[in-house]
């Protein structure tokens, strides 16, 4: 449980400075470029609200997940698979959070498409990447590629 | 040390069904341990139930042993010698055909007076392959006739030339005992416990082997039938009203034959009816009874202690019930006999169904069970496990099949131990109810799993002994475990220590 945890912070706060310094510095820097707007207003006052939703959304639904797996009673492996599809709906939470990040928080559209794909990916990494290497106990496999990823990793 | 068993008649071969049992649940310590089983009646439906329980764990133990484990399950090597019958190989199995009866009218007609007054027609003719009918004076006649001097006469032979082997030149060797079991009421036993005895003790010093311990286990009277009204009042079978009185006589005899270095005598003041009548052959078939596994336990005893003592007493505290307080050694039984149920218990309700369910569609059941790919070979690209076992090899499922058969018998036994009380005493060890229905099935019901032990509360108040707890320590022990279904099976055999 305590590598769980660990590695559950660990994960977080890569994605942490992936959202929140990494991603900025790539529309700042113009590698990924914005003309319409003022970068560094647009970063302060859209990008850095919608990346917050988008985080905690996704960290929310990880420790969700990670408490409902902890509190799970299963006894055998035919109990453990119906929860797969408590993993997809809590998916729905941080999916969520990108649609109300991208609706409420952008008013460039010609970073739309650079913004999908940054939320996407940082979703990937804070609710699937953490849900696959930090499942607990008897549910370890359950989040979709956690199989292959751990034992790719060498977490088996 | 080492322990041959000499198993006279059903209730004896009961007694070592008991043993099997408890020697699979690691209390009879790593030691060989060799029966030779003797009955008239071979076809005796509890002798039969025996043998198949020895061949259960024999089966198991081979399967189970790859594992290299360390656990004390299936830790006693058991050996059978032969069934030995007084009459194999005769076609006439009556008393009078055994001592050429028909010939003393012309040879020695005294003799045949002699035998007219000891024995009535209907018992020199009665066939005796059902067994002694409960008649201690025709086996006593028939069971003096072993020839221990013969050096041909299988299974005696390999018997004495085994314990010989044990003592070693000079006969210093190890130490190497000698336990006879038997019923005191009944036909084969009573008449061939103090006659297998003797002839032991007397071809023993003999033969320089005298520092061989002889041991004996008598049953008193711990079970009755009713005979139904259709049996003829006048035909040779074993009456229960006479079992007290076959006993009395029995235990005064005993009383000046100093044959045994350590006797026990087992029985129960409210003996439990049996539900069928029967002479003898296959349905002879006595479900197991409590008192049997107090005779497992003095057979434990009778090894255990380095000074054997002539008499051992034990009683138990309320004539009610039997509680974990009424078996001696409790310390050491206890959990040794928990860990073995709770082992059954799981593997048989819940593990055994898994793999089962599993093996047609391993890619997905390794997911779903994360303890899997620790003792099996996972399926899948870039997944190693080279080297390691696949759940479908037919080693693999064989053994599965050696230990559900195990399981099974074993917590059918301890059901019906459990039975055995009637409705005036109540065994109180496990929650047998917990363990299978009426009909036998192993009930799938894991929550039920930390209440199996009676009078554990840490068990039962403790996280850390449900299955699921038990089944995530899989996933994460170390060292690696052994690998495979014995690998799996011994480390969660270690698991379920309470």
């Amino acid at each position: 449980m305590v590598g769980d945890v660990i590695r559950i912070l660990s994960v977080a706060i890569v994605g942490a400075v992936l959202m929140f310094l990494v991603q900025p510095w790539l529309f700042q820097s113009g590698i990924v470029p914005i003309t319409q707007v003022e970068v560094d207003t647009w970063l302060s006052e859209k990008y850095t609200v919608g990346a917050a939703i988008v985080f905690s959304t996704s960290l929310v639904a990880t420790i969700l997940w990670y408490v409902s797996a902890l509190r799970a009673k299963v006894t055998a492996f035919n109990e453990a698979s119906p929860l797969r599809l408590v993993w997809g709906l809590l998916l729905l939470v941080p999916i969520i959070g990108i649609c109300v990040a991208l609706f409420f928080y952008n008013n460039s559209s010609e970073a739309l498409l650079s913004l999908t794909f940054m939320y996407v990916v940082d979703v990937v990494w804070v609710y699937w990447f953490t849900t696959a290497i930090s499942s607990p106990g008897l549910l370890k496999f359950i989040p979709p590629g956690s199989f292959t990823v751990r034992h790719l990793i060498g977490l088996k | 040390m080492s322990l041959y068993i000499v198993s006279i008649g059903g209730t004896g071969a009961k007694c070592v069904e008991s043993i099997i049992h408890l020697a699979a649940a690691g209390l009879f310590g790593k030691e060989k341990i060799q029966v030779l089983f003797i009955d008239p009646d071979e076809s005796n439906g509890n002798l039969t139930r025996t043998r198949e329980t020895l061949a259960t764990y024999q089966a198991c133990r081979r399967a189970v042993s790859s594992s290299g484990s360390e656990t004390p399950w299936m830790q006693t090597p058991i050996e059978a010698l032969e069934v030995w019958s007084p009459f194999s190989g005769s076609l006439n199995k009556s008393l009078g055909a055994y001592f050429n009866y028909e010939s003393y009218a012309f040879n020695s007609p005294g003799v045949g007076h002699l035998f007219d007054v000891l024995y009535t027609q209907g018992e020199r003719e009665a066939n005796l392959d059902v067994g002694f009918r409960g008649r201690p004076a025709i086996g006593s006649a028939i069971m003096s006739q072993v020839k221990l001097d013969s050096t041909s006469q299988e299974p005696w032979r390999s018997l004495l030339q085994s314990i010989e082997l044990d003592l070693g030149v000079g006969g210093g060797g190890s130490k190497t005992r000698i336990f006879i079991c038997g019923s005191i009421f009944g036909g084969t036993g009573a008449s061939g416990f103090p006659t297998i005895g003797r002839l032991l003790k007397n071809k023993l010093e003999k033969s320089g082997m005298s520092s061989v311990k002889i041991g004996g286990l008598l049953m008193l009277p711990y079970f009755q039938f009713s005979v139904p009204a259709e049996q003829d009042p006048g035909a040779i079978y074993a009456r229960p009203e006479q079992f007290l009185l076959n006993t009395e006589a029995a235990l005064r005899y005993y009383q000046a034959q100093p044959i045994f270095d350590s006797i026990y005598l087992l029985g129960d003041q409210d003996p439990a009816s049996v539900a069928q009548f029967s002479i003898g052959k296959n349905t002879q078939k006595n479900d197991p009874h409590f008192i049997e596994l107090y005779a497992a336990l003095a057979a434990r005893h009778f090894i255990a202690q380095d000074e054997l003592l002539p008499v051992v007493l034990l009683s138990r505290q309320d004539e009610q019930r039997v509680t974990w307080d009424d078996i001696p050694d409790k310390a050491v039984v206890k959990p040794n006999f928990a860990n073995a149920v709770r082992f059954a218990y799981l593997w048989a309700a819940n593990l055994s169904p898994e793999l089962n369910a599993g093996k047609g569609n391993i890619k997905n059941f390794q997911k779903a069970a994360p303890w899997f790919n620790r003792f099996f070979k996972p399926q899948g690209l870039f997944l190693g496990g080279r080297g390691m076992p696949d759940l479908n090899d037919e080693v693999q499922q064989d053994t599965v099949q050696c230990i559900n058969g195990w399981c099974q018998s074993f917590l059918r036994w301890v059901s019906l131990i459990h039975g055995s009380g009637g409705s005036s005493r109540n065994i109180q060890l496990f929650r047998h109810t917990l363990l299978m229905d009426s009909g036998g099935t192993v009930l799938q019901v894991t929550e039920n799993f930390p209440k199996l032990v009676l009078g554990a509360d840490n068990l039962e108040q403790s996280k850390d002994v449900t299955p699921q707890a038990i089944k995530e320590k899989l996933i994460n022990i170390m060292p690696d475990p052994p690998t495979g279904v014995s690998g799996l099976a011994a480390t969660l055999y270690s698991l379920c220590k309470p």
